[in-house]
């Protein structure tokens, strides 16, 4: 059983040492005969020629033509205001937004470009840890995890992340961190250990039972930034699915990716918080799984 | 590869930034200690540090030059697998007879022998970088043979074996002589062993202590240079000692970035272009009309 979700891919390059690093990412992801890649370049036309640019471009993953299903734009303006825009134009599931690389020097007054396209885009984000010198992903990821939250739609992103880690026949972990000090307060953690039917686990069991993967949970209590990571750590995952929530964090300029992100070496999907209402209506794997009534 | 002229400090500025702050943060402790503070002591002589300047360059060159010597014997077993791959595929052109059988199916036979090739090539640049190779075999190889290669995890061995089965198939039909088949499979034994040679240099690291002892030189060279020059210059030594520092610093970063010539950098074997140039090569000797375009430079970058 296999969803949409992940077949219409958007890399948004600046032609960097990261985005090079991503390829085999990608390839990894485009194997599958529906997947499509878009390869985008937003280019200053006030710095550089349109036609070097382009040829740049046609170069650039030069092996996706081979795909057959990869596709190359090139576009002339302000990169955030121009992806956003793309993004609005047309449907993508994932967007494959790399750590840039470091400069060397503190980044004061910094906004990340990450953390607003995942903010605005309503799309998915890949991204990595930006001290992760070899970012990309070396195989197909042996284990995959997901970050469970108490948010409405914690059940299609774990059926995603489930559905990932069938596809790529790994094993499946589901990471949650009891809030404290209120443990016991009618959230996961009652339904976890009281084994109420309807609870949260009775969901992940059902989710689980229902594709073919290999199911481990990893609870703890703590800070969550640290747990998580710690959490994240002992499941060896090499590719973790992470609310915007707990993938952003605010700064002292505006939103920015969470430290959860670049202290552990792993990949992460990142969910927007409000995703594209027609990506709401297009058929969902979730719906087509029989679970419980569970909150 | 890098094929710009001149290589920006903003590449090489985040490689060596964090030890040359803290350097040039140890440099002015010391300025300030000696020059403010009264303690003279801390000057040393410089005469010792000559000779030790002396050997750690011949030790850094020594270890510049095994990297060197890595990246080039990569880039030679490339140059060799663009022959071999010219080569096999004129072989498989010109050395089938197609007397005696379907000239369709002999035909066939030439074509798929040049695109396995091809995809051998394709393969192998994606096993070396860690790359999922099956996206770009596709379009290229039949469904049968790609649910095979599926199976191996040595993808561009497997692709050798395909084609050596598909010889030994023409072998057996009549229409390769011993000769023949031997000239081939020597040109398949040639790219088994390029395939082993890359192989043998993404699998096996510099020795450690060619890695390890430089870098410590380095540091402890960089650390007691203030101390020889803080007699003469006092307060200008942190300019003298960081430039002094940044020289060994960026022939230490040097060595380490080019001895791994397959690992997704800048410093790679560009194996995409010249995967390319095998690609466009192969498609013409096969009379095709439509050949995909030449990789150029991404910003003075050839991947």
């Amino acid at each position: 059983m296999r969803n949409q979700f992940g077949r219409r891919l958007l890399f948004p390059t600046s032609f960097s040492d990261a985005c090079f690093r991503t390829m085999p990412v990608l390839s990894e992801w485009m194997d599958d005969p529906e997947a499509r890649l878009t390869l985008l370049h937003v280019y200053d036309s006030k710095k550089n020629g349109r036609r070097e640019i382009e040829r740049q471009l046609q170069s650039f993953f030069a092996e996706a033509d081979q795909y057959g299903r990869c596709e190359r734009v090139l576009l002339a303006g302000d990169p955030k205001t121009q992806i956003l825009e793309h993004c609005r134009r047309h449907r993508y599931d994932l967007l494959f937004l790399p750590a840039s690389e470091p400069t060397g020097f503190p980044r004061i007054g910094h906004r990340s470009l990450r953390a607003r396209l995942l903010r605005e885009g309503h799309v998915p984000v890949w991204t990595n840890s930006d001290f992760s010198r070899s970012g990309a992903m070396r195989q197909s990821p042996k284990n995959i995890a997901y970050v469970m939250t108490n948010e409405p739609d914690w059940k299609e992103h774990c059926v995603e992340a489930a559905a990932a880690a069938a596809r790529w026949n790994s094993v499946f972990h589901v990471i949650y961190v009891f809030p404290v000090p209120d443990v016991d307060d009618g959230t996961l953690a009652s339904d976890l250990f009281t084994g109420r039917e309807t609870g949260p686990l009775e969901a992940l069991r059902a989710i689980v039972s229902q594709l073919p993967v290999q199911f481990r949970i990893h609870t703890s209590t703590g800070h969550e930034r640290f747990e998580v990571r710690r959490l994240l750590k002992e499941a060896q995952a090499d590719l973790a699915f992470i609310s915007s929530a707990k993938a952003m964090t605010r700064g002292l300029f505006g939103r920015r990716m969470s430290p959860i992100l670049n202290s552990v070496q792993c990949q992460f999907v990142c969910f927007p918080d409000n995703p594209r209402p027609e990506v709401l209506e297009q058929p969902r794997l979730v719906d087509r799984l029989a679970l419980p009534d569970a909150g | 590869m890098i094929v710009r002229d001149h290589l920006p400090l903003k590449r090489i500025w985040p490689q060596v930034s964090q030890r040359l702050l803290l350097l040039l943060c140890f440099d002015i402790s010391i300025s300030v200690l000696y020059t403010f503070g009264g303690l003279t002591f801390l000057a040393i002589p410089s005469i010792p540090l000559a000779p030790m300047a002396g050997a750690l360059s011949i030790f850094l060159a020594f270890r510049t030059n095994s990297a060197y010597g890595r990246w080039w014997e990569a880039r030679t077993l490339w140059g060799g697998l663009v022959n071999s791959s010219r080569t096999f595929a004129r072989q498989a052109l010109t050395l089938i007879d197609s007397t005696g059988g379907d000239r369709a199916c002999v035909t066939d036979l030439r074509n798929l022998l040049v695109r396995l090739q091809i995809s051998f090539v394709r393969s192998l640049r994606c096993h070396l970088r860690r790359q999922n190779p099956f996206p770009e075999l596709e379009r290229l190889l039949p469904d049968e043979i790609i649910c095979r290669l599926r199976t191996h995890t040595n993808v561009p061995s497997a692709i050798l074996l395909e084609s050596a089965s598909l010889l030994r198939t023409a072998k057996e039909e009549g229409r390769l002589d011993s000769f023949r088949w031997v000239a081939l499979e020597n040109t398949l034994t040639e790219l088994t062993n390029i395939l082993g040679g890359c192989e043998r240099i993404k699998n096996t690291p510099m020795p450690r202590q060619h890695d390890y002892f430089p870098r410590i030189l380095v540091v402890a060279f960089c650390l007691l240079l203030p101390f020889a020059l803080v007699e003469g210059l006092r307060m200008l030594t942190p300019v003298a000692s960081t430039l002094i520092s940044f020289i060994f610093v960026a022939l230490d970063t040097v060595g380490r970035e080019i001895e791994t010539p397959f690992d997704n950098t800048v410093h790679d074997t560009p194996m995409t272009s010249l995967t390319r140039t095998i690609e466009i090569n192969l498609f013409q000797q096969l009379g095709e009309r439509r050949v995909p375009a030449e990789v150029h430079p991404v910003d003075g970058f050839v991947y």
